[in-house]
């Protein structure tokens, strides 16, 4: 119990900090929280289907793409405000992934994981290929005062994933969810209609990447479909939710919050090393913790009986 | 450990760290502390290798002011990170320059893709940034105050093999390139160049990043029958399109490829193949430039190697940066911008100028052709080290 209480007064506070950040008026403190922000979301998006219903995707970055254009091209060609194409780009991903997640969730284990990697390289191909993407080229979005508006509506998604999983980890669909990932068909013959929950599964962690992506945009003013399909990107957040611990509530949330940490610490302390460093340091930690931070410390305090 | 000695703990910690302090403040009392200039540098990534010779024009530049007494009577340092070649990591990162390590001043990071993400630090914190490594003017057209564009526009990058081919009567032209960024905006220059200059396109068509065969394309342009190709091509594909069309055995009387044979390697890899070639560059060792003579013998000195115009650009930012910071006798960021939006510069890149919207007017690409096994200045006819010798000779040789 006392636990528990000590780790809502934490999260507590830890939401404060966040939400007062920007009145620091500090860019740099923006960016930080910024980049946090948007990995622990896109965890929070990616740990619904690959963490709950335990389908490996490498490929959410599509998402994200789509996201990221809505926002470029709504702003720059028809004028609209960007909050509102980011929200579009969302509802369009979400109506694009019930017959992409219909089609895509007959593959399973490495097979659905490779789809879902060929799903992101043909997204990223069409775009620049499709005019209106400006190409290889890109897209430049107008300066401003961006990135404050760009990290509200990142922070909001990622307490939207907080409040999201919560309700899945102790509702009857994250308990369907959970039966399907450790033995489809048995769940199945139990009478869990197993498309139905998988492809609802696979929509809900759709919109995350989508929305985050024309926060995105909108973030960097510029996007072109390199740097946006980008699988260091992808392999980042699913680094960060497998640290944390796939599957689990806190996970991506922890993970998330202490990677980003540590990769901006490294990359300015050891600027010709910091990206070994980071990789050795990954090695180690799934070696010692192979479920992740979040099941490893539970399993830690209920032996010792604290919580 | 209880209270007390814990405490005693934090106050030996307090004073140790007031000391290192106080220590490095009496050091720095003798002389004023440095003017430390930020940026980030693409270390790692894929631009990890042309963005090394941008850092080593900015490192030579910084180390001969400092040799010469560095500015307005204070050393001067250069503050960079690895932006590991990806935008969003490069705007944490000129954030952390401004805010946490309060650099008095910017210079641009590599590529056009960073730059676009980055100026707008610049114009959020009034910090004005000249960008050396940004050939696009897209950037630019949407209104920026404080970035300045301190590389030729890419749509210069031809206007030399396009003005030999309408002086040689040349006629038609076949455009190809690499599908990214940078060559696809010198691509899409050439149809209204070449339409000025009363030349016809009998073929467009570009590659993919990373091709690696280029036989078919080699094969559509001589179907196409120019009299001149056009090739917006990196070193590795300029190599694989000069075997494609041997192969194929493509005549063109002009054969140009836009940055690929500009490296000093060309020669090697290609061997008799690259003789006739075109190519370009937006700096030479031979330019009568404000000291070029001096800047190529203190980069050979400094890094036993030869600069590019990478080199050349970034530091050529800096010779802008300090001519406005010696013009003004100060630091002020809002007379700093005054200046480079409005005063033209001798550089070693040649005279620097902006118009109205940050876009560069003054630098100019040359044309450069190889001549046997060495690459000689060919356009425009006021830098020619030699006349252009046309037409492309035939394959065997």
């Amino acid at each position: 119990m006392i636990a528990k209480r000590a780790g809502y007064a934490v999260l507590a506070l830890l939401f404060v900090v966040l939400l007062l950040a920007p009145l620091s008026g500090n860019g740099y403190i923006v960016s930080l929280c910024y980049i946090t922000a948007l990995f622990v979301a896109l965890a929070y998006g990616w740990n619904l289907i690959s963490g709950y219903a335990g389908y490996l995707s490498f490929g959410q970055i599509t998402f994200f793409g789509i996201g990221a254009y809505a926002v470029a091209i709504g702003v720059t060609r028809f004028h609209l405000p960007w909050y509102l194409c980011a929200a579009l780009g969302g509802v369009a991903c979400a109506a694009l992934a019930v017959p992409m997640g219909w089609l895509m969730l007959r593959l399973r284990g490495p097979f659905f994981a490779l789809g879902m990697l060929g799903l992101a390289q043909t997204a990223r191909i069409l775009t620049n290929l499709t005019p209106i993407s400006g190409g290889s080229e890109g897209i430049y979005l107008p300066p401003g005062a961006n990135a404050i508006a760009a990290y509200y509506w990142t922070l909001a998604i990622m307490v939207g994933g907080v409040v999201l999983t919560a309700a899945i980890d102790r509702n009857a669909f994250g308990l369907r969810l959970r039966a399907l990932r450790e033995d489809e068909r048995a769940a199945g013959t139990l009478g869990v209609d197993t498309t139905r929950s998988n492809v609802q599964a696979f929509v809900l962690s759709a919109i995350f990447p989508a929305l985050l992506g024309g926060g995105y945009a909108w973030y960097l003013t510029y996007v072109e479909p390199n740097s946006i399909y980008s699988t260091e990107i992808e392999l980042q957040t699913v680094a960060m939710a497998i640290l944390g611990g796939m599957g689990t509530l806190w996970g991506p949330l922890v993970g998330g919050l202490i990677m980003s940490q540590v990769s901006e610490s490294l990359s300015t302390r050891f600027p010709q090393t910091h990206l070994m460093i980071f990789g050795a340091l990954i090695v180690v930690l799934l070696i010692a913790l192979p479920r992740g931070i979040v099941p490893a410390v539970a399993a830690f305090l209920k032996k010792r009986g604290i919580a | 450990m209880n209270v007390t000695s814990r405490l005693t703990a934090l106050a030996v910690c307090g004073g140790l760290l007031a000391g290192v302090a106080a220590g490095s403040g009496r050091a720095g009392a003798a002389d004023q502390p440095p003017i430390v200039i930020g940026t980030t540098i693409s270390q790692t990534g894929s631009y990890a290798e042309d963005a090394k010779y941008a850092l080593q024009g900015y490192q030579l530049w910084v180390n001969q002011q400092n040799a010469k007494g560095g500015l307005l009577g204070r050393k001067i340092e250069l503050k960079y990170y690895d932006d590991a070649s990806d935008p969003a990591t490069a705007v944490t990162q000129y954030q952390k320059l401004v805010q946490q390590d309060k650099v008095a001043l910017l210079v641009g990071p590599y590529s056009s893709a960073i730059t676009a993400a980055v100026a707008n630090v610049a114009e959020q914190n009034k910090m004005p940034m000249i960008s050396p490594e940004v050939s696009s003017v897209a950037p630019f057209k949407r209104g920026l105050k404080w970035v300045f564009q301190g590389q030729a526009q890419s749509t210069r990058y031809v206007a030399g093999a396009i003005d030999i081919a309408k002086q040689n009567g040349y006629k038609k032209i076949a455009v190809t390139g690499e599908d990214t960024a940078f060559p696809r905006s010198i691509a899409q220059a050439i149809p209204d160049l070449a339409k000025e200059a009363g030349l016809e396109i009998v073929f467009n068509e570009l590659y993919p990043h990373n091709a690696s065969d280029y036989t078919a394309i080699a094969q559509k342009i001589k179907q196409a029958n120019p009299d001149a190709v056009f090739g917006i091509s990196y070193f590795p594909d300029s190599i694989g399109l000069l075997r494609a069309l041997k192969q194929a055995n493509v005549t063109p009387k002009e054969l140009f490829f836009a940055v690929g044979p500009t490296e000093p390697n060309f020669g090697k890899e290609a061997g008799k193949d690259a003789d006739g070639v075109l190519s370009t560059t937006n700096w030479s060792a031979n330019l009568k430039t404000a000291d070029n003579g001096d800047f190529t013998k203190a980069f050979q000195a400094m890094f036993k190697s030869n600069p590019d115009y990478h080199s050349a650009a970034n530091y050529a930012a800096l010779q802008v940066l300090a001519a406005a910071i010696n013009k003004n006798k100060s630091l002020d960021a809002d007379k700093i911008r005054e200046f480079m939006a409005t005063t033209k510069v001798p550089t070693v890149m040649g005279t620097y100028e902006v118009d109205s919207s940050g876009i560069q007017v003054g630098y100019n690409s040359l044309t450069l052709q190889w001549q046997g096994g060495s690459q000689y200045v060919v356009w425009p006819a006021s830098y020619q080290q030699k006349k252009p010798q046309l037409p492309f000779p035939a394959w065997t040789r």
